[in-house]
């Protein structure tokens, strides 16, 4: 089990951004999370991964050296996620080996691979990075608002796909997204960003 | 690259290979050719003692090009060591910084002199002097680019996707800097050479009896006025060619390096 504990993260001394939030997520569960904007979302966000570390509290799961953080985060502009001056092939490489299951399964084209990010669109360099992320085998995803730049058709695509194998890998999956229906669909479980941190 | 720009390099290589085949015993003194301009038996002329200036300068352009290499390569490798360093503390980094601004606050060439003295001047001390002298000011712009670098979402991504500080230098990092590095190699290189005619010049670098450019040039200054244009002319005019010729194989390579890959005609199978 994922557990955040307390977790304070003020902007400067005064303001806190958010206080004593407490959140928790098992393997397999996919728990939805909604907020308005400014709310910290994005910071809770990756605090979970381990990208930001909190002013007060702890998140029970740590990276450990040398080894792949078991909660990895997608984010939700692709074209700064990827190093530009790789080919896709290294972009995937970099996690792992590519896993022909995963590769297929959401679309990623051979011809792709020789390509650099640039020669991709915003939706197919959004799949890599969903790929690349599965290509650790984390415990706990993350996707923080991960389809909002694309069309209905793209986002219905990937959230099969993606929903599959995380139902079958018993991957604890956090959305984060401001689109309600989008989480109706997806999601067991809604919260909305107020009623874990606690501030009215 | 284009075609034309393996040109400078061809000839920057022959010029060097050329220069490495004249054999030394052949500069010897006569007498009865002093003082000859420049003519079909001898292409540069000849100075005060007779000697022949074409081979005096070719072999004074091997080792200005072997010590300008030599440096450049050098002073560029420490300048990205010592900003990787400084990448990876907090205190390490005010140490280099520190160590920078004290190199830049002294004039290159009495840090130079007092390097090449206290290790008793010749080849060795002139290049470890060099080398010592010319990786502050790259070491600054490098540190400012990782800096950059360390902030964008990939590199990020790279920690949490398990990949060490060093994976990360060789495949995020030196690639990114390479531009950099190259430019900084360019600007190295005509330095270190002209530095190393200097403290020659001066008396702490390399021994006279040694074809440098920069000794040519000095031993040269003495005869100017008497009319032998030819002792400063041509090795000042090779000199120039070949500082011309590396900076047009450096350009040429940068811009390679920094291509924008996103409108090449796609996808060889």
């Amino acid at each position: 089990m994922l557990t955040a504990k307390n977790i304070s993260y003020y902007v400067d001394k005064s303001t806190p951004l958010f206080r004593n939030l407490e959140f928790s997520i098992n393997k397999g569960e996919i728990i939805g999370l909604m907020g308005r904007s400014g709310a910290g979302k994005t910071t809770f966000a990756k605090i979970l991964a381990g990208y930001d570390v909190p002013d007060e509290g702890e998140v029970s799961i740590k990276q450990k050296k040398g080894e792949p953080h078991p909660v990895q985060l997608i984010w939700q502009h692709p074209e700064q996620a990827v190093n530009p001056k790789w080919r896709i092939e290294k972009v995937l490489r970099e996690a792992g080996e590519p896993d022909s299951e995963i590769v297929e399964l959401f679309g990623i084209e051979k011809e792709w691979l020789k390509r650099f990010p640039l020669q991709l669109s915003g939706g197919e360099l959004q799949r890599v990075c969903i790929a690349r992320c599965l290509l650790t085998n984390p415990n706990y995803i993350i996707a923080d608002e991960m389809t909002t730049m694309l069309d209905p058709i793209s986002q219905a695509a990937i959230w099969k796909a993606f929903i599959k194998i995380a139902k079958q890998r018993k991957i604890g999956l956090l959305v984060i997204s401001h689109d309600r229906h989008l989480l109706e669909r997806l999601c067991g479980k809604i919260l909305t960003f107020d009623q874990i941190s606690q501030l009215k | 690259m284009k075609k034309w720009t393996y040109l400078p390099v061809i000839l920057l290589v022959l010029l060097y290979v050329i220069s490495m085949l004249i054999d030394p015993d052949k500069i010897s003194i006569q007498l009865e050719e002093r003082n000859l301009p420049p003519g079909f038996s001898h292409l540069f002329g000849t100075d005060w003692l007779g000697r022949d200036m074409f081979l005096r300068t070719m072999k004074g352009i091997e080792l200005s090009i072997t010590v300008g290499l030599l440096t450049a390569v050098l002073s560029t490798i420490v300048s990205f060591l010592a900003a990787m360093l400084a990448s990876m503390h907090k205190w390490l980094d005010r140490l280099i910084s520190w160590l920078t601004d004290l190199f830049l606050s002294l004039p290159h060439l009495v840090t130079l002199i007092l390097i090449s003295f206290t290790l008793g001047g010749g080849f060795k001390g002139v290049v470890i002097g060099l080398v010592l002298t010319h990786w502050p000011s790259l070491t600054r712009v490098l540190r400012a680019e990782i800096l950059q670098l360390k902030e964008t979402k990939y590199v990020k991504i790279s920690e949490k996707l398990g990949k060490g500080f060093w994976w990360q230098a060789r495949h995020h990092y030196l690639p990114h800097l390479l531009p950099q590095m190259l430019v900084g190699f360019t600007l190295i290189f005509p330095h270190a050479i002209l530095h190393e005619a200097s403290i020659t010049f001066l008396g702490f670098g390399l021994s006279p009896e040694q074809p440098a450019i920069g000794i040519i040039l000095s031993e040269a200054m003495q005869y100017l006025s008497t009319g032998f244009w030819w002792l400063a002319f041509f090795p000042g005019l090779i000199l120039l060619i070949i500082i011309l010729l590396f900076q047009i194989c450096a350009k040429a390579w940068k811009s390679y390096l920094e291509k924008d890959f996103s409108h090449e005609n796609i996808v060889r199978d």
